[in-house]
C-alpha cells in the first residue's frame, strides 16, 4: 500500500526551519566550494592517499580515474586512460573516457580527442611508436580506433565488442579482448581476437571459456598470452597462460589463498609482474615480480590501505620501471586513482 | 562578466521604500512572536552546528580543523543573533502597541532584521565560506521585502562564460529569500495589496532575484543559466521539455514483446507520474542528491537530455527519485524528510538520510540499469565491459538484499569510502541499537513506496545470480575500512623473496563458463542467447 503523504511546505514551522536550513547550509559550505551538507546529500571527497617510496614517481595527483597506462616504445611518454566523470553513484560515466599522453620529462599532458566525440580508452602503442590503437565507444558499441601520432588522423576498424588492444611485435596485427560471437540477442563468449589493423579482417579467434576482461600480455613470439581471469575492475582470481598455437590454456599462478591479477611480462619475457590480494588484506595491494629462473616472488610495493588497490601494470621498454595505477577501480561505484612509476631494483633487472 | 554593485544611495533608497510601507500593529506583534521563536531556534541551531562541526572528519589534515573552528564561531554568532532577534522582537512589540508610529517603526524593524542577518551571513569568514557576496545577499534580502534594487549591468557576452562559484548555491539563497518573502513580504503584501513579486513555487524566487537585482536582462547568460540549470521542473506526465522526460522514457522502454523492459523502472515512473519535481543540475559529474522532498539535484552534465538514456544515468535518476518517494513516507525516524529538524539531537542536519535509504535506492537504480543493459543486449549486443557491469550489478544486488539489513547498510559505507555522508551515517548508525533500519526488510519497504510484488521478485531473481561481496571491518569512529594486516607505513617493503606461489603449470581446466560469465536473466536462459526480461 502506498503511504505517501504530501506535506504542506508553507506552514510557519516549515518556514522557520527553512531559514535555519539556509543558515546551516551556508555555514557548512567548504572553502573549496564543496558542499558538505545542507544543499548536498552526497558529496564525494575522492583523493587517493599518496604512496611514498624512494623508488616511486607519482605522475598524477587529482581526483580522476586513471587506467591502462602504456609506455611509448622510446620510453619518453605514457599514454593512459582517464575519466573525469568518475565519481558517479553508479560508476564512472562510460561516455567520458579519454586518452592522455604524459611526457615523462616535462610532465606536460596532451589529451587525445576523437573527432566524433567518442569516449576512447585502453591505448596501445604500435611497435614503431607511430600509432596508438584505442577502443572507442560511441554510446552504443565499441570500435577499434587507430590514431596517427604524426598526422593526428583517426582510422576506424569495426570491432563492436572489443576491449584492450595489443599490437603484435611486428606491428602487422592487433589482438583484442572480445566477446566472441556477440550481437543483437547474443551475449557471446569471452575470448581474444587477432585482427588485421588495415582491413579489419579477423585473423584468429581464441575462446577462453572464463570470465575475462582485462589487460593481458602477448609473448613477443606470439606463441602465448598471459592473462588473468576476472578483471581489475571486478575480482581477479588467477593467472593463466593461453597457448595461441594449440588453443589450450593452463593455470600459471594460482595460489588458493591469494587472488592474482594484472599479469605483465617484462620486455625480455623472463620476468612477470603481477598484483596480489591475500585473504587478509581485502584489497589487491601488493605488486610483485617473479622470474622463470628463480621461481621466487619479490614484493616491489605493498601499501596496505584498503580499499585502494594496485592495477594496470605496464613495463617500460628498457625493463627498468613499471607504471601502475593506484586507487579504487569499481565499475558501478565511484572510482578514482593516481598513476605511478616504480623502479625495478637492479638485482631483479639482472635476472633478465 | 561585470556586475555593478549597489551604490550607497541606491541602498538607502531601498530603505526609504521600506519606510513607505504601512504595517498594521497586529502583524508586528505576530512578527515579534515569530522572531522570538526563531531566535531560540537559531540559538539551538548554532549549538548543533558546533556539535556537527566538531565531528567533521579531517580531510588530508586540513579541512577538519577549519570546520571545527567554524562550528564554534557559528555557535557564538547564533547566540548573538538570537539575542538580537529577541531585542528586535521587543522593539516590534513595543512599537506595535504604539499604533501611531507603527509604520516607520515597523519598517525600521524589518530593515534591522535584514541588516543583522546580512551582517551575520556576510561576516568575513562566512562570506568566504559561503561564496556569497555581500551585495548579492543584500539584493536577495531586499527582494524578500518586495523591493527592486533598481539596476545592474547587463553582463558582457562571453563565449566561455561559466556561472560564478556561488551560483550553484542559489537554492540555499532561494530558501533564504523564500522565508523573507513568505514570512515578512507576504504580510506586507496582504496589507498593501501589492502582488508584484509573488512567487510561491520552487526556485522561481531566486530567478526573480537574479533577474531584478543582478541583471534585469532575461537574456543574460546568468539568467539563462539559472533557468536552464537551477529552475527546471519536471511537470506531471511526460512533457516534451521536461528535464527528466528522457530518463522517464528510458525507464519505460518496452521490449520486443511489448512488455516493459524494466518493470521496476516503469513502476517508478508511474509513481512519479502525477508529481511535480524540481530538478537542478549542479552536482559534480555523475553525482546526485535528494536533499528534501520534491527536489533532486543531478550532475551538471545531465542537463543534456541525450545523456539521460544511458543506462547508468537513468539509474542515477531512478536512485534519486527513490529517495524522493522515501522522503514522503512520513517516517522521520527511518526515512527523514530531509528538512532540518530538532527531534534528533544526533543529526539535525538538512538533507539527512540513512544508509538503509541508500540500500533501497541502489537496489532500484541498479535494477533499472541491469534491465536497460539487457534491453541493449537484445537490440545491439553487449561489450565485455557491459557484461562485466551486469555481473557487478548481480553481485551488488546480492549484497544489498542481504536478509541481514545491517550488513547491507554497512556495505554502503564499505564500498563508498569516498563519501563522507555515508561514512558519517555509519558512525551514527553503528552506535544505535536499531541502526536506523526499520523492521520489515527491503521488500516490505519497497512495497510501501509503491513497488509491486512482481518488481520485488524480479529484483530477488537478479540478486540470486550474484555473490554477496565480503564486508570488511569498518572503524566505528570513522567508517573507514580497517586494514586486516596493519603495516606501520605505506612505504614499499624491501626487495626480498616472500612466499613463493611458484608458477605451477597444471592441467587445462574446464572451459565451461562460470554461471556469471553470461548474464542469464529469467525465465529460461542459455549460455549464449540474450535473455529476455521478465514481463
Amino acid at each position: 500500500m502506498n503511504k505517501h503523504t504530501n506535506t504542506k511546505s508553507g506552514s510557519p514551522s516549515s518556514i522557520r526551519k527553512r531559514l535555519i536550513l539556509v543558515i546551516f547550509s551556508l555555514v557548512l559550505i567548504g572553502t573549496d566550494g564543496v558542499l558538505l551538507a545542507g544543499c548536498s546529500l552526497l558529496v564525494p571527497m575522492s583523493k587517493v592517499p599518496t604512496i611514498e617510496s624512494p623508488r616511486l614517481q607519482q605522475l598524477t595527483d587529482d581526483a580522476y580515474l586513471y587506467e591502462s597506462p602504456a609506455w611509448s616504445p622510446d620510453g619518453k611518454r605514457i599514454a593512459v586512460t582517464r575519466n573525469r566523470a568518475n565519481l558517479g553513484l553508479h560508476g564512472p560515466i562510460s561516455t567520458e573516457y579519454e586518452v592522455v599522453l604524459i611526457d615523462l620529462q616535462t610532465g606536460k599532458t596532451e589529451v587525445l580527442s576523437h573527432q566524433s566525440g567518442w569516449a576512447i580508452m585502453a591505448p596501445a602503442w604500435s611497435p614503431d611508436g607511430k600509432q596508438l590503437a584505442v577502443i572507442g565507444y560511441d554510446r552504443k558499441l565499441n570500435s577499434l580506433l587507430l590514431y596517427s601520432i604524426d598526422s593526428q588522423e583517426w582510422t576506424e576498424v569495426e570491432c563492436s565488442f572489443c576491449e584492450y588492444p595489443t599490437w603484435s611485435s611486428d606491428g602487422m596485427s592487433i589482438y583484442v579482448a572480445a566477446m566472441l560471437g556477440a550481437g543483437p540477442g547474443v551475449l557471446g563468449e569471452y575470448g581474444l581476437l587477432q585482427l588485421d589493423p588495415v582491413t579489419g579482417q579477423i585473423l584468429a579467434e581464441y575462446p577462453l571459456g572464463e570470465d575475462f576482461l582485462g589487460p593481458y600480455t602477448l609473448a613477443s613470439d606470439e606463441t602465448e598470452v598471459v592473462l588473468a581471469t576476472g578483471s581489475p575492475r571486478s575480482d581477479c582470481e588467477a593467472i593463466w597462460r593461453l597457448d595461441l598455437i594449440s588453443g589450450d590454456k593452463k593455470s600459471f599462478i594460482d595460489d588458493p589463498n591469494v587472488d592474482e591479477c594484472d599479469p605483465a611480462l617484462s620486455p625480455r619475457m623472463d620476468l612477470l609482474a603481477y598484483t596480489m590480494k591475500d585473504g587478509s588484506s581485502g584489497a589487491t595491494n601488493r605488486l610483485v615480480i617473479t622470474s622463470d629462473l628463480t621461481n621466487e616472488v619479490s614484493t616491489l610495493i605493498a601499501p596496505n590501505q584498503p580499499p585502494y588497490e594496485i592495477h594496470y601494470l605496464s613495463w617500460s621498454p628498457d625493463g627498468k620501471r613499471i607504471a601502475f595505477a593506484y586507487g579504487v577501480f569499481n565499475i558501478i561505484r565511484p572510482a578514482y586513482s593516481d598513476l605511478y612509476v616504480i623502479e625495478v631494483p637492479e638485482q631483479l633487472q639482472a635476472m633478465q | 562578466m561585470t556586475m555593478r554593485r549597489l551604490s550607497r544611495n541606491e541602498f538607502e533608497g531601498n530603505r526609504v521604500k521600506i519606510a513607505k510601507i504601512r504595517v498594521i500593529p497586529s502583524l508586528l506583534l505576530e512578527a515579534s512572536n515569530e522572531l522570538q521563536r526563531i531566535g531560540s531556534e537559531v540559538e539551538a541551531v548554532g549549538d548543533q552546528v558546533q556539535t556537527a562541526a566538531s565531528r567533521a572528519p579531517s580531510y588530508e589534515g586540513q579541512f577538519g580543523p577549519k570546520v571545527h573552528s567554524l562550528g564554534s564561531e557559528a555557535m557564538v554568532r547564533s547566540r548573538k543573533l538570537a539575542q538580537d532577534l529577541s531585542a528586535l522582537a521587543n522593539v516590534l512589540r513595543n512599537k506595535g502597541e504604539d499604533f501611531e508610529s507603527a509604520d516607520l517603526a515597523g519598517a525600521e524593524g524589518l530593515a534591522g532584521i535584514l541588516a543583522k542577518l546580512e551582517a551575520w551571513l556576510s561576516s568575513d569568514r562566512l562570506l568566504v565560506l559561503s561564496g556569497f557576496s555581500k551585495s548579492l545577499l543584500t539584493r536577495i534580502l531586499n527582494l524578500g521585502t518586495l523591493l527592486s534594487t533598481g539596476g545592474g549591468e547587463v553582463p558582457d557576452e562571453e563565449p566561455d562564460w561559466e556561472p560564478p562559484k556561488w551560483a550553484s548555491s542559489a537554492i540555499c539563497a532561494y530558501e533564504l529569500w523564500s522565508w523573507f518573502d513568505e514570512n515578512i513580504g507576504q504580510s506586507i503584501r496582504d496589507f498593501t495589496g501589492k502582488t508584484t513579486i509573488r512567487v510561491k513555487q520552487g526556485l522561481d524566487g531566486i530567478a526573480w532575484a537574479f533577474y531584478f537585482s543582478m541583471t534585469q536582462n532575461p537574456q543574460s547568460q546568468m539568467a539563462m543559466w539559472i533557468n536552464d540549470y537551477l529552475l527546471t521542473v519536471q511537470e506531471p506526465g511526460l512533457p516534451p521539455d521536461g528535464p527528466l522526460t528522457v530518463a522517464y522514457e528510458a525507464m519505460m522502454v518496452v521490449g520486443p514483446t511489448g512488455d516493459p523492459a524494466s518493470l521496476v523502472g516503469t513502476e517508478l515512473v508511474e509513481l512519479m507520474w502525477d508529481r511535480r519535481m524540481n530538478v537542478s543540475f549542479i552536482m559534480p559529474s555523475g553525482s546526485g542528491a535528494s536533499p528534501w522532498e520534491g527536489r533532486i539535484l543531478l550532475a551538471e552534465r545531465l542537463v543534456d537530455p541525450s545523456e539521460l538514456d544511458l543506462p547508468e544515468n537513468a539509474a542515477l535518476v531512478g536512485h534519486e527519485l527513490t529517495h524522493d518517494l522515501q522522503r514522503e513516507l512520513n517516517d522521520p525516524r527511518f526515512f527523514p524528510p530531509g528538512s532540518l529538524r530538532f527531534e534528533e539531537p544526533n543529526r539535525g542536519i538538512v538533507g539527512d538520510s540513512t544508509n538503509y535509504m541508500e540500500v533501497m535506492a541502489y537496489i532500484v537504480g541498479e535494477t533499472i540499469e541491469y534491465d536497460l543493459l539487457l534491453q541493449k543486449a537484445s537490440s545491439v549486443g553487449l561489450s565485455a565491459a557491459d557484461s562485466l557491469r551486469l555481473n557487478n550489478i548481480e553481485n551488488s544486488l546480492a549484497t544489498l538484499t542481504d536478509p541481514n539489513s545491517w550488513n547491507a547498510a554497512q556495505s554502503i559505507a564499505a564500498y563508498h569510502q569516498n563519501c563522507d555522508v555515508y561514512l558519517d551515517n555509519f558512525v551514527l548508525e553503528n552506535s544505535l541499537p536499531d541502526h536506523r533500519i526499520p523492521p520489515g526488510g527491503w521488500q516490505h519497504w519497497l512495497r510501501e513506496t509503491g513497488f509491486s510484488d512482481a518488481s520485488i521478485k524480479h529484483i530477488e531473481s537478479i540478486a540470486a545470480r550474484g555473490t554477496p561481496k565480503p564486508l570488511p571491518a569498518l572503524d566505528p569512529n570513522t567508517g573507514k575500512i580497517i586494514p586486516a594486516t596493519p603495516t606501520p607505513t605505506i612505504t614499499s617493503t624491501p626487495i626480498s623473496p616472500t612466499s613463493t606461489p611458484s608458477p605451477t603449470p597444471s592441467s587445462t581446466p574446464s572451459s565451461t563458463p562460470s554461471p556469471s560469465s553470461t548474464p542469464t536473466p529469467d525465465p529460461s536462459p542459455t549460455s549464449t542467447e540474450t535473455p529476455t526480461t521478465e514481463p
